[in-house]
């Protein structure tokens, strides 16, 4: 409560700073509040004028914080952020439906990538352009459902996965001494409490997804099964993984996770832009460029995954690991988290 | 340089004040025309901050409201003159061409 403001003056008030990132709410909330109180405290709920102004200025504070629109692709894809955006970062990690924004943007820029492709590729496999949005479309909802549905049981495991990849301790733990910065605590939390419904769940949906492809590969022979046969393959190959993840989770020490840190996801993300041609080609195509898409789209990337957790899990059992990918800044381990 | 920056850096050239208090200066500097929007003054103020030109100096509680003092920096200061001199530049040459017409 701030004093000299009616409570419904200051729930209006505060649904509006919400304009403003959710960073300089936490620092400033009750300042602008305050302010309010002493320029127009009287009144019942904030006049029209100063609810236009705190929107305006909330929503340019965010845009002129936002980082420029192709560091924010490559930052959505898998990515790193350079640290003058770590600010930024934060919030969006923090912010509601983290999982479901971030895949949501991979979808709309898949979309746009084989929608591109499609100007020279159409012509070239003589393929009707009605096919093709159908196939888009089919794609495009199948994708949806997966940001709206499951991706929000992995956001906690993503949330953490993008701290640990920019050098933060999830846990809030503090970093060395030149890098001191506390982040949030809760992704692990919500990542940890979650834990045990990863592998039930995982299999569950990994198995409904394989056996949706193959109902729909056997009643309708048409290209569009492909590509959701290949997402299939890619999902299950991921989510293999998820035992191992979670007993991780469990059992490994952070000095641990921090010392070594395989590649980010440049590889899958460039392997999945590979895999768009062929798989576009296959959707076009037929059989023939079905093999290869199945090759280049769904073993790719799978095996830079699957190789990225074993060269860690070798890591951890003490087997040597390029030097790379050893961080030293985390590397001396204090002996209280071992 | 935009009006509501330079009223806000006019305001804060004599001394540090808090947010309301800024607002107060800028409506007696400018004779009531200009009505600085709360979301404006601290739009600008981060702004400022980020470019150095302001900083906050203490926070206090006052009857349950925060008050966060601002204060001019040698930049913001610098920037102030060179503004001001600009605009009397900028006046000087149009009354001189006024006085010839």
């Amino acid at each position: 409560m701030t004093a000299g403001l009616g409570p419904r003056y200051e729930h209006r008030a505060r649904r509006l700073l919400r304009a403003f990132p959710r960073r300089y709410r936490e620092s400033h909330e009750h300042e602008l509040l305050s302010t309010l109180a002493d320029v127009e405290g009287a009144r019942r709920s904030p006049r029209a004028s100063t609810a236009i102004d705190l929107v305006r200025a909330g929503w340019a504070e965010r845009i002129r914080t936002h980082p420029p629109f192709f560091r924010w692709l490559w930052y959505r894809l898998g990515g790193k952020l350079p640290p003058e955006y770590r600010a930024w970062m934060l919030d969006d990690l923090r912010g509601r439906w983290y999982g479901t924004r971030r895949c949501l943007a991979a979808m709309a820029f898949y979309m746009t990538w084989c929608a591109v492709m499609f100007i020279p590729l159409g012509p070239l496999y003589h393929f009707p352009a009605r096919a093709w949005i159908e196939a888009f479309f089919e794609g495009l909802i199948s994708y949806a459902v997966l940001a709206v549905v499951v991706v929000p049981f992995f956001s906690g495991r993503m949330r953490a996965r993008v701290l640990r990849q920019h050098g933060i301790d999830p846990t809030g733990a503090p970093l060395m001494p030149d890098r001191a910065f506390v982040p949030p605590a809760f992704p692990v939390r919500v990542a940890t409490r979650a834990a045990p419904l990863y592998v039930p769940v995982g299999w569950g949906l990994c198995i409904g997804w394989a056996l949706a492809a193959l109902v729909v590969v056997v009643n309708n022979p048409g290209a569009g099964a492909i590509p959701l046969a290949i997402s299939g393959i890619v999902f299950l190959a991921s989510t293999s993984m998820l035992g191992y993840y979670r007993r991780s989770m469990r059992e490994r020490t952070l000095t641990a996770q921090f010392a070594v840190m395989p590649p980010g996801n440049a590889p899958v993300v460039l392997a999945v832009l590979l895999a768009g041609l062929p798989a576009l080609g296959a959707t076009l195509g037929g059989p023939g460029l079905a093999g290869i898409s199945l090759i280049v789209g769904g073993v790719g990337p799978a095996t830079v995954t699957l190789g990225r957790y074993a060269r860690r899990l070798e890591a951890e059992l003490g087997r040597a690991v390029p030097s790379r990918w050893v961080h030293t800044r985390f590397a001396p381990a204090p002996p209280e988290h071992v | 340089m935009r009006e509501a920056t330079y009223l806000i850096l006019t305001a804060l050239a004599d001394g540090e004040r808090h947010g309301y208090g800024i607002v107060q200066q800028v409506d007696a500097i400018s004779d009531g025309r200009v009505r600085l929007g709360t979301g404006t003054l601290y739009g600008a103020l981060e702004r400022l901050q980020n470019d150095g030109w302001v900083r906050a100096t203490r926070e206090e509680v006052v009857d349950g409201r925060t008050r966060r003092y601002y204060q001019l920096t040698g930049d913001g200061r610098r920037a102030l003159i060179d503004a001001v001199e600009q605009l009397e530049a900028n006046a000087r040459a149009a009354r001189v061409r006024l006085a010839g017409a």
